[in-house]
This record gives C-alpha cells, structure tokens and sequence, in this order.
C-alpha cells in the first residue's frame, strides 16, 4: 500500500461544528482528492504533512508509520519526508526566487546572499525555465512563474512524496492547461508519488490515478480509479 | 561646566535606556512570538497586565517597584540576602524602572508584527526541513522587523524620557542615578535656567531622532504578490 491513512479531528467553534473523519488506503502514484471548498481538503493535506495534528488516526507512507495516535508516533513535518505546495504558493517575499529554490538546501541559521554552485538547483532552473528571473523577488514575477517556483522548491528538498494543494486555482484558463500537463510529464519524468487536492474536474482528469471524493469532512463512495 | 552638566547625565540616560532596549529586545520579542503563536488560558487577561505599565502612573509603577525591591521586599530582601545586591538607588534599579515602563511598547509592536505575518510562511519552511529556530531567523524575523524595530526605537525613546518610576527607585544622585529627564527638573528647582534650558534642548534632539528614524523603518510599505 503506497499511502493508508485514517483522521480524526473535530473543529469546535461558536460559529461552526466541523469533524473530519476520513480513512484511505491506497497504491495509486497520483492520488487526488476532490471535493468543493471547505469539504476540508486542505487540513487533510495538512494533518498529512503534520502541519496539524489529528485528535486520532494514523498517517502511514509506504508502510512506515509517520503518525500514530495508538503508538504514539507523531514525526515532525520536518521529517515525514513529504513537501507540500501551498494554493498560495507562500513564496518568502523577502528572498529572491533562488533563495527561495535554494531554501532547503541551506541548514544553517541565516539567508545566504550567494548560493554555492550546485547541479541539482541547475537542473530544476533550466527545466522549469526559471534561469531568467532567478534574481527576481516573489511580488515581481507571475502567478505562473510563482507556481513553478513553488514546484522546484518543494523538489529541491528531495522528497519521499508531493502534496499539492489547489495547484492551479490562482491561474487563468490557459495557464492551467499547460501546466497541468506540465506537471503530468513531470511526474512522469521524475516519478514521485504525488497527492492532489482540487475541486477542479479537469485536474481530476488529467492528473488523478485514483480518486476520493471528499465531501463534509469525509470521504463519499466508492474511490474512482483511471485504470 | 553646561557641557560637563549635560554629558555625564546624557551618558547615563542613553546607557541606561541602551541597556533597557536591549533587555526588552530579547524578552519583549520572545514574549511577543510567544503570545502571536500558542493559546493559552489566560492569554489576554497576561496581555493586559503585561501592557499595564504602558497606561499606569510611572508614580504608581515605581512605587510597585519599590515595595517589591526594597530591603524589606519581597524580591529585595531576596537579593540581599543571597547575592548581596542591592537596587534601590542605584542605575540598575534605573535600568529596571525603563525596562517595565517601555516593555509593552516592544511587546505589542512586536505582536502584531508577527499576528500579521502569514503563519504558511513558517509552515512552508517546516516541510523543508529548516529547524525552527532556522525558521524563526531566516523567516519570521525577517518579515516582521520592521514591525518590531519600529516599537524597539519607541521604547528606547521612552526609556531615555523615563522619569516617574526611576525617580522612585533609582533617585536623583548627580554621577550615579540623575539621568537628564531628571536633571532638567533638578536645574529647574535650582532656578539654573541655563542648564535647564540646554539639558531640554539636548534630551528634544534626541527624542526628535529617535523618532524619525523608527517614522523611515515604520511599516508602511507591505510586500504584497500584486497578481
């Protein structure tokens, strides 16, 4: 089984009552999860990665236990191994967009101004063709561009898996096309397991090995599988 | 003699209000994130005792001091007793009289700086694996300073004006506790107009650059993504 997880989280509020109960098991390389907004798609990713944490349940990656409510297991988002884009990129706007590619490959405790030569950051700038605006900073770039520099960083810390969040939600129609299909032949290219979250059926569509639908705060029906 | 009047007090109210800063810079940031990023019981009842100095009677906040660092105090008998220290009428009974009073200046400055940095930011430096005090000084900080800087500057501005509370627990002892808020009203009382009149213009200068220099650093430029 390439992913199985089971969440239990219950959102108390004056203003609303929301509870997340979802159980998934599955071997799929590209996993969507489809559901409009606020069907709780995004804390899902986000308990997954151990942004939040769960009341209760267990988060298991190639069968390795990455939370555990039972054993007491909770990794650190830090060392789950999983990268995650954001719906909004979250860019630092105080570093340029190599600082912010490079980010993950610096441990120590302060920005550096240049970057050491390095073959992996390289590839990823000629690939995603980002080489030109390499100097430039977040708010000077486009929600394209913003989106393929979220992708090279995330992939630069060389994760185990990619968790995606509404990827393609802040671009216009024909930007979503490309890189939509961008991103299926990189995914095809480097061949790491990918989680998709979206409410779009175009993305299911072109992106999705097998889907849940979530609705409510819980899976609804039957996985739909491509294959 | 007016040059000597004025120096040693000037020297003694910028190390004095220097050392104040430099306490609240550490504690009042620390607090500040604290506060901007964990719940608690009791959180703005803490946050409204702790902002008390900024709206009490510097009068009535020295006399607090007094009570509690006398030698019949509570925390001065302490100090005598294990340390052989002693507070009251000195310039570190000063220093802590403009560290309280200008505490909340640092505090709240700093948190809304850090209430009104995006916590994705922070969550996307967690999942590429940057430690968290890495985070804190390549992210937070860097995002919130100005912010923060604009309320350390306010605070060192206070502390050099600081008058009530120091004059209660550090006295008037020209050389050792008479800073030049205090010195002023000294001059004044002798009738030694022209020491008065020279302390006032000095102690006006420097408050009139402190002052501009936190107005430049002032956040009011926000970074935004401009899409």
């Amino acid at each position: 089984m390439r992913w199985k997880f089971k969440l239990h989280k219950k959102y108390l509020s004056s203003k609303r009552h929301f509870e997340i109960n979802v159980d998934v098991q599955s071997k799929a390389e590209n996993l969507v999860l489809f559901g409009p907004s606020g069907s709780g798609k995004t804390q899902i990713l986000k308990m997954l990665s151990g942004l939040i944490q769960p009341d209760s349940g267990l988060v298991q990656f190639n069968q390795i236990d990455l939370f555990n409510s039972e054993s007491g297991v909770n990794l650190s988002p830090q060392n789950r191994g999983l990268a995650y884009v954001f719906q909004e990129y979250a860019l630092f706007p105080h570093l340029t967009v190599l600082q912010n590619i490079t980010f993950a490959l610096n441990k120590s405790w302060f920005n550096r101004a240049q970057h050491q030569e390095n073959q992996m950051v390289d590839d990823w700038l000629d690939k995603l063709q980002l080489r030109a605006i390499a100097n430039q900073y977040p708010h000077e770039i486009s929600g394209g561009q913003s989106q393929r520099v979220a992708l090279a960083r995330a992939l630069m810390s060389q994760p185990k898996a990619l968790l995606l969040d509404e990827p393609f939600a802040s671009l216009d129609d024909n930007l979503r096309k490309n890189l939509r299909h961008e991103l299926a032949a990189l995914q095809k290219q480097i061949g790491i397991p990918m989680i998709l979250i979206t409410h779009s059926q175009e993305d299911v569509d072109a992106l999705g090995d097998e889907v849940f639908h979530v609705a409510n705060g819980m899976i609804v029906g039957e996985p739909l599988s491509s294959n | 003699m007016m040059l000597t009047d004025a120096w040693i007090p000037l020297v003694l109210t910028l190390k004095v209000a220097g050392i104040a800063t430099a306490l609240n810079m550490v504690l009042g940031v620390a607090v500040a994130y604290l506060f901007a990023r964990k719940n608690f019981l009791g959180k703005e009842f803490l946050d409204a005792m702790l902002t008390l100095p900024m709206v009490m009677p510097p009068t009535v906040l020295g006399y607090y001091l007094l009570v509690l660092l006398g030698r019949e105090g509570p925390i001065g008998a302490f100090l005598k007793e294990q340390f052989d220290i002693n507070l009251i009428f000195t310039w570190q009974g000063a220093v802590i009289a403009a560290s309280i009073v200008s505490f909340p200046l640092v505090f709240k400055g700093a948190r809304a700086a850090f209430e009104s940095t995006e916590i994705y930011y922070e969550q996307a430096a967690q999942v590429l694996n940057v430690s968290d005090w890495a985070i804190f000084l390549r992210v937070t900080l860097p995002l919130a300073w100005r912010g923060i800087l604009a309320g350390v500057l306010l605070a060192f501005a206070r502390s050099a004006g600081e008058f009530g509370a120091t004059l209660m627990i550090a006295g008037s002892i020209p050389g050792k506790t008479q800073t030049l808020s205090i010195a002023v009203y000294e001059a004044v009382q002798a009738g030694q107009d022209d020491v008065a009149n020279f302390l006032v213009l000095l102690t006006s200068v420097v408050c009139m650059s402190v002052l501009l220099v936190s107005g430049r650093l002032a956040p009011g430029r926000v970074i935004s993504r401009n899409l």
